[in-house]
């Protein structure tokens, strides 16, 4: 990663989101612990047909507005939406140049 | 009906891409066979040049072209993670400059390297696991089956369960990111001391070797897993929320210190910890498999996924009788995304009717790469002025390969097609003798260089495969393991630690395929699926009473496996290989002119 997109995303979150952070510090996206209550684990998924909709199409001058529909929920992510939108188009690279890591699984 | 559709797998393990028409797998293949760097998750630009070529069609005449991961709900995923983590702003910079900088724009790299988006102009995004289990299902021999996906993580599930009928797809149930048995797997992969993302295979080769000793403190403290094989993972004791390695302090405190360095001395220790946390994943499959089958119903399991590359599992699975079939896609990892994209795109999105093949499956054996000409190979060999002869008899050719397999000459047998998948199933081949006592240590030391505490896989015929492993059905994709027949087993007294030592003991009349625990990973293979190759092991039959033969892939350590006749004669020259066929040549390596090379190949391969 290179210093100058270091420092632009580094920018971002003491701008942006630390803010969001700070107004709901114990938010939980997801569950970080076995809960011995719970008689399963399996999310059960609405949409379980596969159809056409499952296939989605963004258009790149429009990445705001497709994280603002994945949002559409969360008022806080949503807001950042053209930030984050902004902040992609600041780190775009012209070739890909990240390393698969050997110490930790591939997941961003 | 006919759509031609592009699949594309790229970003985070093995990139690749396949073409698809009208269902039809026309040829798909991973980006690491062309660029020559293994694991290679760059943007897959020459394996799609291949594709298109395979079917002489040029993108703008693509009618779908198709990413198999949605970048926005992983970088949905990659943010929330990071926004639970001890510390937010280390992880954000590395999430942002990977996820926003560089995966979100995937059309536009598409755009870049393919000139056009096809006929609509625009690139479609499945799901990480509907890719997955598209990959599964139709290209089974099953018209209605089960599917499990099993994998690290996709965008959010880890997990998935369901029911495809003729051409649909039903999920059922699904557990999301950061609960995964993928990763799981990864954190011992990683403590025990081999590169996540890659030797994970080597952690379940190691298993055999230890004691399940540490499985109930896993259960104790690592994982809760409930009696429909559904689990949560204790995030405390993983480090890939708050840094960027597998394990945190408290794992590593809970197994005794800090990880193995890598390349250091296996111990007792190692082994166990493998040991233990393969029989965790192994009972976890079966009970999420049992559950499966309750909520479906149905008698036939598909799977894909990282974690279905566990052939050990895949094994139990199939001893255990829960379903009556199972198939497994031979790329069940990353790069067959790209296939399963492709598949969900003609079946989901453009809604085809599925034909079923009534032979078997579709994947065609996996043969869906490259394959070189007589006149092409000859034009190579003949610019160098490289020794042949031509045999052009396949009988002929069979004995001779055959013969010089039982005089335990080492072949490098490079025949039609190349392999889809991380195996090597017969057409980029080492092939050896599994008779002879000495074949693993002379294919690991002169061959492969490397010390490798696994054995090598049989390739043993069809209609033979009973008479020497406990196994009746076909395992035409190598992602079986099954063990040797007891009868053929030899009692083996050791009191040592050493891996080399211990493996190379002779435990049965094949000792050269046998593992510690007397199982084999086998590829069962029949005259439909690769007539050259059955001929071949029929041919050693016929001289040694045993219709098998040794196959590894065709690469010396951490390259990827040979593509080209080029990539086949420079790794036959490189090593001590007695034998290479290209195709109906035959090359002695005797006859060979020297092979200077400038500089040190092995720096160009990193360590697997």
């Amino acid at each position: 990663m290179s210093s100058t997109n270091k420092q632009q995303a580094e920018k971002f979150f003491t701008k942006y989101l630390s803010n969001v952070l700070k107004s709901s510090p114990k938010k939980e996206f997801f569950p970080m612990q076995p809960n011995e209550k719970q008689d399963s684990y399996y999310k059960k998924r609405t949409d379980n047909f596969v159809t056409r909709d499952h296939f989605k199409c963004y258009a790149k001058e429009d990445f705001g507005g497709a994280l603002q529909e994945l949002w559409k929920n969360e008022h806080q992510l949503k807001d950042l939406s053209t930030h984050f939108a902004k902040l992609a188009e600041e780190l775009k690279k012209e070739s890909l140049d990240e390393e698969v890591s050997s110490f930790v699984y591939a997941m961003f | 009906m006919n759509e031609l559709v592009l699949g594309i797998s790229a970003f985070y393990h093995d990139s690749a891409a396949a073409l698809v028409r009208g269902g039809n797998i026309i040829a798909a293949a991973q980006e690491e066979r062309f660029t020559r760097k293994k694991h290679d998750s760059s943007f897959p630009v020459e394996a799609i040049n291949y594709c298109l070529e395979e079917a002489f069609v040029e993108t703008n005449e693509l009618d779908a072209i198709v990413f198999y991961d949605n970048p926005f709900l992983s970088w949905d995923r990659a943010l929330k993670s990071c926004m639970m983590a001890r510390d937010p702003q280390k992880i954000f910079p590395k999430i942002a400059n990977s996820m926003l900088g560089e995966k979100v724009w995937v059309e536009d790299y598409a755009l870049s390297a393919m000139g056009s988006l096809g006929k609509m102009n625009k690139l479609l995004f499945a799901e990480h696991h509907i890719s997955h289990a598209a990959s599964a299902f139709y290209p089974s021999p099953f018209t209605e089956s089960a599917f499990i996906t099993l994998d690290g993580v996709g965008e959010w599930a880890t997990t998935t369960t369901g029911f495809g009928d003729k051409n649909t797809l039903q999920f059922v149930s699904q557990i999301d990111y950061p609960h995964s048995l993928g990763l799981l797997y990864s954190a011992f992969t990683y403590y025990c001391g081999f590169k996540v993302n890659s030797g994970e295979y080597k952690l379940m080769g190691l298993a055999p070797y230890g004691e399940a000793k540490y499985k109930s403190l896993i259960y104790d403290h690592l994982i809760d897993v409930k009696a429909d094989g559904s689990y949560r993972l204790n995030t405390e004791y993983f480090g890939y929320i708050n840094d960027f390695v597998m394990t945190s302090d408290k794992f590593n405190k809970l197994f005794g210190g800090e990880p193995r360095k890598p390349e250091s001395l296996i111990t007792r220790k190692e082994m166990d910890l493998a040991a233990s946390i393969q029989k965790v994943i192994e009972e976890i499959v079966l009970l999420i498999a049992k559950y499966t089958k309750k909520e479906t119903g149905s008698s036939n399991l598909v799977m894909a996924g990282g974690v279905a590359l566990n052939c050990v599992a895949n094994g139990r699975l199939l001893r255990e009788k829960i379903f009556d079939k199972i198939w497994i896609q031979p790329a069940a990892g990353d790069a067959g995304g790209a296939l399963g994209a492709a598949l969900s795109v003609t079946y989901n999105y453009f809604e085809n009717d599925r034909v079923v093949s009534t032979t078997g499956d579709s994947q065609h054996g996996s043969y869906l790469g490259p394959a070189y000409s007589r006149n092409e190979i000859k034009a190579f060999l003949d610019f160098h002025d490289y020794p042949y002869t031509e045999v052009s008899c396949a009988t002929e050719k069979a004995k001779k390969i055959a013969k010089a397999i039982y005089e335990e000459k080492i072949i490098g047998y490079f025949c039609g097609r190349m392999e889809f998948g991380p195996r090597a199933l017969g057409a980029r081949s080492i092939l050896g003798n599994p008779l002879s006592k000495t074949t693993q240590s002379v294919m690991n030391q002169k061959i492969k260089f490397r010390e490798s505490f696994r054995p090598f896989a049989p390739s043993v015929n069809l209609d033979k495969v009973s008479d020497f492993f406990e196994m009746e059905c076909s395992s035409p994709y190598m992602l079986l393991v099954a063990f040797v027949k007891k009868e053929r087993q030899l009692p083996v007294d050791t009191d040592t630690d050493d891996l080399i030592k211990i493996v190379n003991l002779a435990r049965s009349d094949i000792p050269a395929i046998t593992h510690v625990d007397y199982s084999a990973r086998i590829q069962t293979v029949t005259e439909e699926s690769k007539a050259d190759y059955y001929q071949i092991i029929k041919e050693f039959g016929n001289l040694s009473g045993y219709e098998m033969v040794v196959n590894t892939s065709f690469n010396v350590r951490s390259e990827p496996i040979v593509c080209s006749p080029r990539d086949a004669y420079t790794c036959f020259m490189r090593t001590e290989m007695d034998l290479l066929v290209l195709e109906n040549f035959l090359l002695w390596k005797k006859e060979q002119p020297n092979f200077d090379e400038t500089e040190d190949w092995k720096k160009n391969y990193e360590l697997d």
